[in-house]
């Protein structure tokens, strides 16, 4: 259903792939159609919509909300002697705040995210591109599977599978050596460069989904005319595919960035205490007892979930609505 | 006029039960016995016995869990009517698990009793975790060595662990022979550590002229040596056991019971004690507040058989710990290992839980920033 001129899409964003717009697509029956009996179709779609979406978010709102309460509460403690104190005091958040080692988590949380992101999307993005190619089925749903199969081990196996690659006698530092590259092996266990690899494995499919599906929307048309047009295929790619799926490498981004900055086991298993990430921490705090500092840990990792989904949302938006310029402009 | 209710068993009596239960009391004041107990015990034995769960908690690990599961089994053959459900994990994991219960609903306690280190025991005081245990009815514990036998009574213990230096064999140079050897600059990079291990500070502390209460010397070493020495921190028994033995660290300071399970599963490690003495870490069964009338008198009836010298010397053998039973008799084998000598006994440093306890969020947040913050 096309939009009136002037009045806002009744379909949610979240109901085309990748929060593609509906406004790009041409389609026009609906607007043969009397506005009086549109108006009441969207009423009663809005209507279903939101049956459909409340047990799920009665549910998790809930949970979400209590939860959220409870660790309000206790960052509003302290942990004094062993013993969590019975009084509220902003002690333990002017703690966190003015402590130099929990900055640098935040800083080593953020990095690790912003790094994973862009690993993920130099990998994923031609892979992507590559499935969206392939033609034969049988490769195709191979290479599914083989993109996808991290999803089907724990993350726990997958992590210790990269310790023993990564070590100082793993696969790697074993061909390094054999071949004479290096003398001694390299340290890539325990380090900020083994954590990153470890992630953006792990997290490789979320990242090459959302691209993989707004490529899979681009009409073949496109590409076509761009070719009958005399554009190169490096041309075609840079002007006109890139742009129309850079929604999806967004949305990519926003899953794998989130993903990351709350990871708690590749850290800990690949990163060896070395690489001190926020999750690991308030994984410590709780061992300890700590609740207050744990419960103060994760709001902090909770504004920069959200921090992070906002920017990316404004992104998002701002890559919509150049494309809706763009489509009115080209109408 | 209140129900009458059964002393024993806590449940309410009927009519036909009250009238036996005068019955018995006076027939045996015809007989001189105590009418008391009389009255109390006929109706009790003339009933099924309750069903009683009682859910135990135990270390979580291969050796670790041997001991307790085969009591299980055992315990539940001879009492048809408890049923034991094993909970392992490490009290690490496990403790808050048990505050968050207790806080939640101090009569659920998440377990009923179970196996606690020093530390998580002197925790539990602080938490007010722990039942009183009654030692005068416990047969057992007359043979328990009085070290093992807590101020408190809450808790009794079952043997004892040390924690000394742990090394690969092909990995270092020369033998570690003393706690300086953990900041001695010849084993530089090639440190592990599990996450948060104070008794590294509480080493160095000592030899640097501090003790538990006073720290400082331990955290300004560390602070200074960490980076150079310490390769990695670990934070589980796997991971750990990889670390040490595929060439990443060389050298720690852990458990002997753990290093010598990991040797006998083909490690190449070994474990020293240390010149100036190993750290004694007691581990003690407790029973839990909150528990019921039944469950608490289950879990003193197991604690004293676990006190047996069957079963005291059975969590010995498979964990390689001293015995807390002085009738326990130590294998050939354990005699002979340095860990089992008297001298070492004797020498064991044995630190105040109670103030480690009491530190844990100071100590961890040091932990964090002068040790794990500059490796």
């Amino acid at each position: 259903m096309q939009p009136e001129p002037g009045e806002t899409d009744p379909r949610p964003r979240s109901a085309t792939p990748a929060g593609r717009s509906a406004s790009v697509e041409p389609g026009v029956p609906g607007l043969l159609r009397p506005l009086a009996g549109r108006r009441a179709d969207r009423r009663r779609f809005e209507w279903r919509g939101y049956m459909l979406l409340s047990p799920g978010l009665l549910v998790t709102s809930f949970v979400f909300a209590v939860a959220m309460g409870i660790l309000l509460s206790y960052s509003f403690r302290e942990f004094v002697d062993g013993q969590i104190q019975a009084g509220h005091s902003t002690a333990t958040w002017r703690d966190f705040l003015t402590s130099s080692f929990a900055w640098s988590v935040v800083g080593t949380t953020l990095k690790l995210g912003a790094v994973t992101v862009v690993f993920a999307a130099l990998v994923g993005y031609p892979m992507a591109l590559a499935l969206y190619r392939l033609r034969r089925r049988t490769l195709r749903y191979l290479a599914y599977f083989l993109i996808f199969s991290p999803l089907l081990t724990s993350v726990v196996v997958r992590s210790y599978g990269w310790a023993l690659v990564l070590g100082d006698g793993g696969l790697i530092n074993n061909l390094l050596q054999r071949w004479g590259f290096v003398d001694r092996p390299v340290r890539m266990l325990y380090e900020f460069s083994g954590v990153t690899a470890g992630l953006v494995h792990i997290l490789l499919p979320f990242m090459i989904f959302p691209i993989l599906s707004s490529l899979q929307q681009l009409d073949p048309i496109l590409e076509e005319s761009a070719a009958d047009l005399g554009a190169t295929g490096w041309k075609t790619f840079r002007r006109v595919i890139f742009p129309l799926t850079v929604q999806g490498l967004i949305a990519g981004s926003q899953l794998v960035f989130a993903l990351a900055i709350s990871a708690f086991a590749t850290p800990a298993l690949l990163g060896g205490g070395r690489v001190q990430v926020l999750a690991g921490q308030i994984y410590t705090d709780v061992g300890g007892l700590d609740w207050p500092k744990a419960a103060v840990g994760s709001y902090v990792l909770l504004v920069l979930a959200l921090a992070a989904i906002a920017l990316f949302s404004v992104l998002l938006r701002a890559q919509t609505g150049t494309r809706r310029a763009t489509w009115e402009y080209s109408r | 006029m209140p129900d009458p209710i059964d002393a024993t068993t806590g449940k309410r009596l009927s009519r036909r039960e009250v009238l036996a239960a005068g019955g018995a009391a006076v027939g045996a004041l015809a007989l001189g016995a105590d009418p008391v107990r009389a009255a109390t015990a006929a109706p009790y034995r003339r009933r099924a016995p309750a069903r009683v769960n009682v859910k135990m908690f135990v270390f979580l690990g291969g050796a670790l869990e041997v001991m307790p599961r085969r009591f299980k089994d055992w315990y539940e053959r001879s009492h048809p009517n408890v049923t034991i459900d094993i909970y392992a994990n490490s009290n690490t994991v496990g403790y808050p698990l048990m505050v968050a219960a207790k806080r939640q609903d101090p009569t659920k306690p998440f377990v009923n009793m179970g196996f606690f280190n020093a530390q998580t025991s002197a925790q539990g005081d602080l938490d007010d975790m722990w039942q009183v245990l009654d030692y005068g009815s416990l047969k057992n514990a007359k043979d328990i060595y009085p070290a093992f036998k807590r101020g408190n009574r809450k808790g009794i213990g079952i043997g004892a662990d040390q924690l000394g230096l742990v090394y690969n064999k092909n990995g270092v140079r020369r033998v570690p022979r003393s706690w300086r050897d953990l900041w001695n600059p010849d084993y530089a990079g090639q440190l592990t550590f599990f996450d948060y291990y104070w008794q590294a500070v509480y080493a160095a502390a000592r030899l640097n002229g501090g003790d538990l209460r006073h720290m400082t010397p331990g955290w300004n070493l560390w602070r200074q040596r960490a980076k150079q020495q310490i390769r990695t921190i670990v934070t589980s028994n796997p991971q750990y056991v990889q670390v040490l033995t595929n060439g990443t660290a060389s050298l720690t300071s852990y458990f002997l019971g753990t290093a010598t399970q990991w040797i006998r599963q083909g490690a190449p490690l070994k474990y020293v004690v240390p010149a100036e003495g190993a750290i004694s870490v007691p581990v003690y069964l407790q029973s839990v507040k909150g528990n019921t009338p039944q469950q608490t008198e289950v879990c003193q009836d197991i604690i004293d058989k676990m006190l047996t010298p069957t079963w005291c010397g059975g969590w010995m053998n498979t964990t390689i710990e001293v015995p807390a039973n002085s009738k326990v008799k130590l294998p050939a084998e354990f005699a002979r290992m340095a860990g089992f000598q008297k001298r070492t006994i004797d020498r064991l440093w044995k630190p105040n839980y109670q103030v480690v306890a009491k530190a844990i969020a100071t100590w961890r947040r040091q932990w964090d920033q002068d040790v794990k913050g500059r490796i």
